[in-house]
């Protein structure tokens, strides 16, 4: 299904309504957020595939332990919203520019913070929105990524290749089942590729039996060592 | 074999005859002991949890007293070196008690092992038919090893001369005399064992030190002998055992020299720690002057100073002639070297872990009351083999009651 | 100060002794039983907390058990039967307890980056919800078998580390952090000491304990430099949604009360060929899992091409468990 003339309007309003009603951070909500007023919209489009799953990590036996990537690619607002993950039914009509003087209407939350790169296309390509670029002007598919990182990140490449980046799920020997790697974007924003600070668990406790608990600062709060 | 049942018969009797304070002496002992084994109880069902235990300080107050006793039972030796290797015939007549007291303080030590096992409903598994004995590699099997040879080599010579005595004969040299030297070497070995025990452990490096077996055998050559002093002392008193000052004033001399070892032994050991405070100072950091505001066994470790400082002072100088100050100087010997040697080594040991965590350690009370059931347990048992052997070297108890008493003493 | 005198009194003396050559009278008989009698009800008293023991804690089945290596498989795999029940009817939960073997050829190495961990302390609460320790509450975190270290940059001090930080986000301005668990040395000296060899090393290089064998001496944990191993100083607590029932006789079935327990890279799972539990949730990736003896396995990759850094390296216990630095 694409979208035909009929439906732009449609679609810029429900930009329009989408970023004002889901403004918060991509990384919120992340699996099932409430589609409250969709129903309104009679003239949206079929949802032609759903959106882009994430390969699973682990084993499917491993359900007590939280394998969850530290990433997760919720994509956009309107593909969180049951819009199809075709980027090219924009962006056919918004064509590729280097340089934007204004904050887009969509890709609102986008802080491009990755070393030199300072546009768009330096990663995506010019004219297939759903694909990246590689040196010469091919495109690298989405399921790719690794190799549009891997254009700047070589070393890095070759440890996640390796197996030393990045963390792997599942069986170590690959003769008794199979192992599934974590892609770059399932732990680094590629916008931001930053690894964003976590909330540690909880910390071990000075052991209730021991003598002499020190005296912890903010009533029950954390003992920190005087000595740092 | 009659004869010597009739002489294990004569030995329980005499077990239960005593004045009134021997009664209320031996009743408070097996009260104390009782109430420690109840202790113990409530600590089997429930788990070294009722102790101060953790698992940075996975060792306490059951191994502290263990090494020091350990010591204590080494030092026996103290009085066999002099009366058997230099002959000295005053202390022939004391050396049977310091045989007596080793057998005791090693049960004594064995009963701290046991009460620290979290399993001893597995204690077998150390006994080699029915277990798996890790030796020669473990020090710790080593130790079980040298510490119950000891105490069979202790009953054996003790238990042979008082029962020749009992029967007024002359003990065969030898039944007896090659088991006196080698437990010589073999009480220098339990303490330089157990020694081993931490210094073998290179992980913990306020153990792993050369110096330690040294120290551990001048300190026990302090503890030993003026346990032994006090101990003479009451015997003569209570008991009515002609013991003359001979022996006493020998053990003087060997805790003094003893006691200027372990001073010179622990100034070199504060020194290389202090000097040049490496990380590997920080356990000594903590023991003295306390470590990230943690200063548990500070005041523990300036009493025992103290103490053993007070001790030597009154040991080199001519007041420890006299004997009430003598007195002071073996119970301030005594107790310092007590908390040195027990809160003082092994809690350290653990601090700061070896992650650099500080958890410090006291003991619970139901800790200290099994320790304290222990001690009285050993005391019982050592009033108990005094009361019997007494009789027994001065002639009152023996085979043929008909013979005049003269013919056997000492 | 001379000799004392005989004392005529003296209530050990010759006269005081006479009646011990007599033969038993009646009244020496009875107030022999008397005091017998009261001997026994003191030890009979002292010993009253024992009545509390739960039914089938010290069974005789378990004290003639023998030393897992000596164990016939049919044997072990009764013992293990007993131990489901057990589980079973303490916990409510029957586990499925195995005995995987060592692979042949196999022998475990781990690999932690420095310069990757940020202290989010995931692979300890994975840890505990693999192993079965004792997780009733806040404290019993203390019993996983991973500590994380927040230490100062600038230096690799273990004296200045902290293990109780806590803070909004991780990591913290200044600071990176080392995860320390039991590093499998090559000259463990944990199963050096172990006076029962209760606790020893498999041929693909795991130290493991048989939790039926250990007397809980602790002298292992004094041995270990990485302060790696835990003691059970009560029987452990776990809410039965919270059990692991894959399990296995040496790693992660539920440990008893008084016995050392220990990591052994999750061996359940390792000798099924997955990865550990703590290397399954690292959200940065820093954990680097693998076959020595396979050069083409990852932690060969890493050992060959970083950076490598063995922690406590002077203490000779050449661990299986590297830390390396790579950005």
């Amino acid at each position: 299904m694409r979208l035909d003339g009929k439906t732009i309007a449609g679609a810029a309003a429900a930009v329009a309504f989408l970023s004002v009603q889901f403004a918060a951070p991509w990384a919120s909500s992340a699996a099932e957020p409430p589609a409250p007023s969709i129903a309104l919209f009679t003239n949206l489009p079929v949802v032609a595939r759903p959106p882009a799953q994430q390969p699973a990590t682990g084993l499917p036996a491993d359900t007590h332990l939280d394998k969850t990537p530290p990433r997760q690619t919720v994509g956009l607002d309107l593909v969180r919203n049951g819009w199809t993950y075709n980027c090219m039914e924009c962006h056919k009509l918004i064509p590729a520019r280097w340089h934007y003087d204004r904050p887009l209407n969509e890709h609102q939350n986008i802080r491009l913070e990755h070393g030199n790169n300072r546009f768009c296309l330096n990663c995506h390509h010019p004219s297939d929105r759903n694909a990246f670029v590689d040196y010469d002007g091919t495109a690298i598919s989405q399921s790719d990524v690794v190799l549009l990182c891997g254009k700047c990140h070589g070393t890095i490449y070759r440890d996640w290749e390796a197996g030393a980046h990045g963390r792997q799920n599942g069986y170590w020997n690959p003769l008794m089942g199979a192992r599934t790697k974590l892609r770059c974007i399932q732990c680094h924003d590629p916008h931001r590729p930053q690894f964003q600070p976590m909330k540690p668990l909880p910390p071990p406790k000075y052991p209730p039996r021991a003598a002499h608990p020190p005296a912890a600062r903010d009533g029950a709060g954390p003992v920190t060592m005087p000595h740092e | 074999m009659r004869d010597y049942l009739t002489f294990v018969a004569r030995v329980a009797r005499l077990s239960f005859r005593g004045g009134w304070p021997f009664y209320a002496w031996m009743g408070a002992l097996t009260v104390l002991s009782l109430i420690g084994l109840n202790a113990w109880a409530r600590q089997f069902v429930d788990g070294l949890q009722t102790t101060g235990m953790t698992n940075q300080v996975s060792w306490g107050a059951y191994i502290a007293n263990f090494t020091f006793l350990v010591g204590v039972a080494a030092a026996a030796v103290m009085l066999v070196i002099p009366a058997y290797v230099y002959r000295k015939e005053h202390m022939h007549e004391v050396v049977l008690f310091g045989e007596l007291m080793a057998i005791a303080v090693i049960v004594m030590c064995l009963l701290f092992v046991m009460v620290d096992l979290g399993r001893p409903d597995r204690f077998h598994h150390m006994i080699p038919p029915f277990g798996m004995f890790n030796w020669p590699g473990s020090i710790l099997s080593w130790d079980v090893i040298v510490l119950n040879g000891y105490l069979l080599l202790n009953l054996h010579i003790a238990g042979y001369l008082l029962y020749c005595r009992y029967r007024q004969q002359k003990p065969a040299r030898a039944f007896y005399i090659p088991f006196v030297f080698i437990s010589i070497a073999w009480a220098v070995s339990i303490h330089t064992v157990t020694a081993f025990l931490y210094v073998g452990l290179a992980g913990r490096s306020y153990w792993h030190h050369p110096l330690v077996p040294s120290r551990f055998l001048a300190s026990a050559f302090v503890a030993g002998p003026a346990l032994l002093i006090l101990t003479f002392q009451i015997v003569r008193r209570a008991m009515r055992y002609v013991i003359d000052d001979r022996p006493i004033f020998t053990l003087r001399m060997i805790m003094t020299v003893a006691m200027i070892i372990n001073m010179f032994l622990l100034g070199c050991e504060l020194f290389t720690e202090f000097y040049s405070p490496t990380q590997h100072a920080a356990a000594a950091q903590y023991l003295y002057f306390g470590l990230h505001g943690h200063r548990g066994l500070v005041p523990w470790i300036w009493t025992a100073i103290a103490l053993d400082v007070a001790g030597l002072l009154l040991l080199v100088t001519p007041l420890s002639r006299r004997i009430p100050w003598l007195n002071v100087a073996c119970v301030a010997c005594f107790v310092g070297i007590w908390i040195e040697k027990g809160m003082g080594l092994i809690i350290p040991g653990f601090v700061p872990s070896p992650l650099g965590q500080v958890v410090e350690y006291l003991p619970t009370w139901n800790e200290a009351i099994v320790c304290m059931g222990i001690w009285a347990f050993g005391a019982l048992l050592f009033s108990w083999m005094l009361h019997v052997a007494i009789p027994i070297l001065d002639g009152s108890l023996r085979a043929e009651p008909g013979l005049a008493s003269s013919t056997s003493q000492p | 100060m001379t000799a004392m005198n005989h004392d005529p009194q003296n209530e050990t003396g010759p006269r005081a002794l006479e009646p011990v050559y007599e033969p038993w009278t009646r009244r020496s008989f009875l107030k022999g039983a008397a005091v017998g009698l009261a001997g026994a009800a003191g030890v009979a008293a002292a010993l009253h907390p024992l009545l509390a023991l739960e039914e089938g804690e010290v069974a005789l089945a378990d004290l003639l058990q023998k030393h897992y290596r000596q164990l016939t498989p049919e044997d072990l795999r009764r013992i293990m039967d007993s131990l489901e029940a057990q589980c079973e009817r303490e916990h409510g939960v029957r586990p499925a307890i195995r005995d995987p073997r060592p692979l042949d050829g196999v022998e475990f190495g781990y690999a932690l980056n420095l310069a990757r961990c940020i202290g989010c302390r995931r692979c300890v609460e994975a840890c505990r919800q693999e192993n079965n320790p004792s997780r009733d509450d806040e404290d019993d975190i203390e019993m996983a078998y991973i500590r994380v270290l927040e230490m100062n940059q600038g230096a690799i001090n273990l004296e200045t580390s902290n293990v109780y930080y806590d803070a909004e986000t991780v990591p913290r301005e200044g600071k990176y952090y080392m995860p320390a668990q039991c590093h499998q040395c090559r000259q463990a000296p944990c199963t050096k000491v172990c006076p029962v060899r209760a606790t020893w090393q498999e041929p693909d290089g795991l130290v493991v304990i048989d939790y039926n064998w250990c007397i809980g001496c602790r002298y292992c944990m004094a041995a270990c430099p990485y302060d790696a191993r835990r003691f059970n100083y009560r029987k452990p607590a776990i809410p039965p949604d919270a059990i692991n029932p894959d399990q296995s006789y040496l790693s992660n079935r539920i440990r008893p009360k008084g016995v050392v327990d220990k990591c052994t890279f999750c061996l359940h799972r390792t000798r099924a060929g997955k990865y550990p539990a703590c290397l399954e949730v690292c959200p940065t990736g820093a954990r680097v899992f693998g076959n020595l003896r396979d050069p083409g396995s990852e932690i060969r990759y890493v050992l060959e091409h970083k950076r490598v850094y063995i922690l406590k390296e002077e203490v000779g216990t050449a661990p299986r468990f590297y830390y390396f630095f790579d950005r």
